[in-house]
């Protein structure tokens, strides 16, 4: 029923571009461009000082997820996530300091200089996150994806669902009772548990689970083995307004949060292009970044995607 | 019929109110205090050992001084006066800082502290029971300190403070209450100031009153002005404008209802009499059902046990058997819908004689043998393939859960064992939404190790809602049957709920006890769900299941039409009260 919604009300022309053959041509961009936006993502976690692989790396690539969902509020004051964290990673230096929050509070008022002007609400959530995800983090003694997931689910089902207020839990209850259902036994189910477990802390996006897996799994190589086919292209804003021009979706994906109808719109598009890794599509975000959103006008003569775009805005 | 504004409105406040509003509305029409003894009781065992009155009027909460001022200036009003009133205005008088007035105790986060507020609230609370003394005289000196210039009063003393309307009004009221010509002077500067305010604000163009109108009101019918244009403006807008839809209960809520009557009373704008007679009416049907309830009470358990034992239960079979047989009638009774002779027990039956008795457990946690039963029934024949798999899976899921757990020592033994099975052993067979957001609780409860017997009660509505095929209604009804009829447990009888559907809301609608009519009331049967179980409350605070005494009435009489008139009719139980009973034209029921 709601694939026949999502296949019916969203994607009638992604089917017949499909169907046509005229999506091959975007597919071949995509996949030239992926080594480029992997360097760039590379360089952008040496900007903000995430090299070694060990536990605290873990930590800073989640901040720096949730340091990307506010990449278009930092674009337009002239700074950067890769920034914002370098100089939150001035204070924020062991896994321990993490679990300070009032530390951490300080460090994102006085350090950093744009994230810390967001809302007390938001800034009290992105510390909890913080804090939740450090304390899950501690307990790692594996370079396990399954242990991980194993150890952040309980983590969150036993510690974080009793401490969560009331207000928060009763729009997140939801994802709790799928984290509950969600066994964990295998590398699919492990990625579906660290995508709940996310989902369920106070600034939970599906946005920083899936960059943060993305970026463990395809950028830093944190886990063994591969896992690149069960992984979710991330989807934000900016991406949305990309896939909308290039007519891939009949109307504007606005509810990106996790598991709602938008957002498996567009995890379908991408398993439809790229069965063998649909995290591939991140390349729409460098698109939207350099050239496609938030800006006065389009540059659209420079834009990789500009000879497949048929420019539907 | 159609009903007048008095009645309606009172009859709106009457069903939805809390109880401590309608306490004030009694007080307010000086209903006699005999009729208000429930109210005025729970009101005093609230009180806790340091003379306050709880926050939010919550038992164990810490005392606050504006629910403090507020119940004092109600027992005032109730010309109460004994023990318990003089413990209150000592808390209060306790309370008093040293600059003469009143502040909360316990910050609220991001909330300005509203010192003149509460200061002229607790004086005019203390002034009620004639209280002089040095404290009063700080009280009074401070509130005429913290007057402005333009005779406003502010939320608090400090320099951002902003003008506080409802301060205002409350301290112009307090100062006109003493016999003081300059206090009094005083009062009348606040007072031209909020008439001032109130005339700017209200122009030709304005559609509705402004929001605050309705709090100044009060200062400035007491002041006199009540029988200016604008003021009777603003109380004509409730009345006449159908500002409020009394058949829903979002279209106002009941706090400002009470405002409205109590300033409509005040000014002379609304008949008291009227409200009067249908509150009096209202309690007389409440306390007449209350005794019939009573006086019914084992005809009730027994008109379910007779049912019962139709199919094979008895109240001293094995405690599984009760338990699995409860479950299994309830799951039934969501096939009402298939035809109109629909009957639970033939179906019930129909079950047992295809897999075998309810004793036999390990039949029942056979998946394959409840869903052939299911698909070999006669009566189900129309109800979709996925729905009675659904039910099969739930049958069985609560038969291997009684089979691997029981049998259980308490109410509290079950329901922890029946929240962890399905946490741990039923949770990654599920799916669904609605089962996640109900699971997401379930382990909130869990992680809590909440252990309270009310708590424990919520994890078991919200695990049986967890399997599949079990909504809300046979989640409510199944502990009704098992822990209400079958008293397994009799220790948690107070936290059972009675199941609503129409056979219990049409009853509750022919006494016309709610302000929603039949044919409302019939669209949506659960929409009255909320004031029933207030009703419940209200007059069983220890066993509100007791009002399923109006299902059985509503099954047998109200839902039948050629039973609820004639003679057949005069042996309803509820015949006396009810509109088409004694007393009343008789109208042929044809809803």
């Amino acid at each position: 029923m709601r694939e026949r919604k999502i296949w019916n009300e969203y994607l009638t022309k992604f089917t017949a571009r499909l169907e046509g053959g005229y999506l091959e041509n975007l597919k071949e961009v995509i996949r030239r461009k992926e080594r480029i936006v992997i360097k760039h993502h590379t360089m952008r976690l040496k900007k903000a000082g995430i090299i070694k692989i060990s536990k605290k790396t873990l930590i800073d690539t989640f901040t720096y997820s949730i340091f990307d969902l506010y990449y278009w509020k930092l674009h337009k004051k002239g700074t950067t996530p890769a920034e914002e964290l370098k100089r939150f990673k001035k204070t924020i230096n062991t896994l321990d300091k993490y679990l300070d929050e009032d530390l951490i509070y300080y460090t994102l008022k006085d350090e950093c200089k744009h994230i810390g002007k967001l809302t007390r609400k938001n800034i009290e959530k992105i510390i909890s996150t913080l804090r939740y995800m450090a304390e899950s983090i501690e307990r790692v003694h594996k370079r396990s994806l399954i242990e991980f997931s194993k150890i952040l689910r309980n983590h969150v089902m036993f510690n974080v669902s009793k401490e969560l207020p009331e207000s928060i839990f009763s729009r997140k209850a939801r994802y709790f009772g799928l984290l509950t259902s969600n066994i964990v036994d295998d590398k699919s189910s492990a990625l579906e548990a660290i995508r709940l477990s996310i989902a369920c802390l106070p600034e939970g996006h599906p946005y920083t689970a899936d960059l943060f897996l993305y970026l463990t799994s395809k950028i830093l190589r944190i886990w063994n083995g591969t896992i690149k086919s069960q992984l979710h292209a991330p989807i934000d804003s900016g991406i949305s307004e990309v896939i909308l021009s290039l007519g891939l979706t009949d109307k504007k994906l606005k509810n990106l949060i996790y598991l709602s109808l938008h957002y498996e719109v567009f995890q379908t598009i991408s398993q439809t292009l790229f069965p063998e890794d649909p995290s591939k599509m991140i390349v729409l975000r460098a698109v939207a970044e350099r050239w496609c959103y938030d800006r006065d006008w389009k540059l659209c003569k420079n834009c990789w995607l500009n000879e497949n775009c048929p420019k539907e805005y | 019929m159609i009903e007048d504004f008095e009645t309606r409105a009172a009859r709106y406040v009457m069903e939805w109110g809390e109880w401590i509003e309608k306490l004030r509305l009694l007080a307010e029409l000086e209903i006699d205090i005999k009729n208000l003894d429930i109210y005025i009781k729970k009101l005093l065992d609230l009180q806790n050992p340091d003379g306050g009155f709880p926050k939010k009027w919550i038992k164990g909460n810490n005392s606050s001084i504006i629910e403090t001022a507020t119940a004092l200036e109600l027992l005032s009003k109730l010309k109460i006066k004994n023990e318990n009133t003089q413990k209150a205005i000592e808390y209060l008088l306790r309370k008093q800082l040293i600059n003469g007035s009143w502040r909360e105790e316990e910050y609220i986060k991001g909330k300005t502290p509203r010192t003149n507020l509460l200061t002229a609230k607790v004086t005019r609370a203390l002034l009620a029971y004639n209280i002089k003394g040095e404290k009063i005289r700080k009280a009074i000196e401070f509130l005429v300190r913290g007057q402005r210039d333009d005779g406003f009063w502010l939320t608090s003393l400090n320099e951002t403070a902003e003008i506080d309307l409802e301060a205002t009004n409350e301290a112009a009221l307090t100062l006109l209450e003493l016999e003081d010509e300059y206090l009094n002077k005083i009062a009348k500067l606040g007072i031209d100031a909020i008439w001032k305010w109130f005339m700017e604000k209200i122009t030709e163009e304005w559609s509705e009153p402004p929001k605050e109108a309705l709090i100044i009101t009060e200062a400035l019918i007491r002041a006199g002005f009540g029988e200016a244009e604008a003021v009777r403006r603003v109380l004509q807008s409730y009345v006449k404008t159908e500002r409020w839809r009394f058949g829903d209960k979002r279209s106002i809520s009941t706090k400002e209802a009470i405002k409205v009557l109590e300033e409509l009373l005040l000014a002379n704008a609304i008949d008291k009499e009227k409200i009067r007679r249908e509150i009096e009416r209202l309690i007389f049907i409440k306390s007449k059902l209350k005794e019939l309830i009573e006086n019914y009470e084992n005809d009730v358990r027994n008109y379910f046990l007779i049912r019962f034992e139709e199919i094979g239960i008895k109240p001293k079979d094995p405690q599984e058997k009760i338990l699995l047989g409860c479950f299994l009638y309830s799951m039934m009774d969501q096939f009402f819908w298939t035809s109109e002779d629909f009957d639970p027990q033939v179906e019930y039956r129909g079950i047992v004689g295809l897999i075998g008795g309810v004793h036999e457990i390990s039949k029942y946690k056979e998946f394959e043998n409840v869903r052939e039963a299911f698909f070999r029934s006669r009566a189900l024949r129309g109800i979709a393939r996925r729905r009675k798999i659904e039910v099969a899976r739930g049958i069985s899921l609560f038969a291997e859960f009684l089979l691997k757990y029981g049998p259980f020592k308490s109410f509290n033994d079950f329901a922890i064992k029946l929240r962890a099975y399905i946490l741990f052993e039923v949770a990654p067979k599920i799916s669904g939404w609605d089962t996640s957001y109900n699971l997401g609780k379930l382990l909130r409860l869990f992680a809590k190790a909440e252990n309270s017997t009310d708590k424990l009660m919520e994890s078991v509505i919200l695990s049986l809602e967890c399997l599949p095929a079990v909504g809300t209604k046979i989640a409510t009804l199944f502990p009704y049957h098992a822990f209400w009829i079958f008293e397994i447990w009799p220790e948690v009888k107070k936290y059972v709920k009675c199941p609503i559907d129409w056979n219990i809301v049409k009853p509750y609608g022919m006494l016309e006890l709610s302000c929603m009519t039949l044919k409302e009331l019939r669209r949506d049967p659960k929409r009255a769900s909320s004031a029933i179980y207030k009703l419940a409350e209200e007059l069983f605070p220890n066993d509100p299941a007791k009002i399923s005494f109006l299902w059985i009435v509503g099954h047998e009489w109200c839902t039948k039409p050629y039973r609820c008139y004639g003679l057949a009719g005069k042996k309803c139980w509820i015949f006396e009260i009810c509109t088409r009973g004694r007393g009343y034209e008789r109208k042929k029921n044809l809803e």
